[in-house]
């Protein structure tokens, strides 16, 4: 792996929360 | 944090294998205003149900970020009274990252649980001690003084 393989949508982060059984790591972000 | 905190080997993999990662622009409608991100780097932990366990607002160095999810985590386990899951992510916490921010605060968490679990006053005692030893200057060691004396 070689990068973080970010979700960028809410509802997908959280149905795959759901789904896998894991925490949400959210970053806000600020793209300069 | 893309191009620093984000870019070790180990933190890719342990935050692809072990949590969702969620990338949101801090403007972004309805999160900027529902989350109130005033500042960025704003990061959270939250549960499936979109509940805030435990969250942070500044850099995090690549060293923390491991220590900081598994503290997030083990809260989350903690606040649905999941404690044998909440305990192993401590453990690795304080084991593993004595030296993070994380550990001060992974130690009281474990000392409350030991005592909900036996209802014995012990583990806050011990946890006084440990924090006061370890991390005086902690303000979790401030959060336990109270257990000196129960």
């Amino acid at each position: 792996m070689t990068q973080v393989n970010w979700e960028t949508e809410m509802g997908t982060g959280l149905d795959r929360a759901k789904k896998e059984g894991k925490p949400v790591f959210l970053d806000f972000f600020n793209p300069g | 944090m893309n191009t620093v905190s984000y870019s070790q080997s180990k933190n890719i993999s342990y935050i692809n294998d072990n949590v969702v990662p969620l990338q949101i622009n801090y403007q972004q409608a309805p999160y900027a205003e529902n989350y109130k991100v005033k500042w960025t780097p704003r990061l959270l932990i939250l549960d499936s149900e979109e509940f805030v366990h435990h969250q942070f607002v500044g850099f995090l160095q690549p060293q923390e970020v491991i220590p900081f999810l598994r503290l997030g985590e083990a809260k989350m386990y903690f606040d649905s009274d999941e404690f044998e899951k909440a305990n192993k992510l401590l453990d690795l916490v304080i084991q593993e990252a004595a030296w993070s921010h994380a550990a001060p605060e992974a130690i009281y968490l474990k000392g409350v649980i030991g005592y909900k679990a036996g209802k014995d006053p012990q583990p806050l005692r011990d946890i006084f001690h440990k924090l006061q030893k370890e991390y005086p200057y902690s303000s979790w060691a401030d959060r336990a003084f109270p257990y000196w004396s129960i």
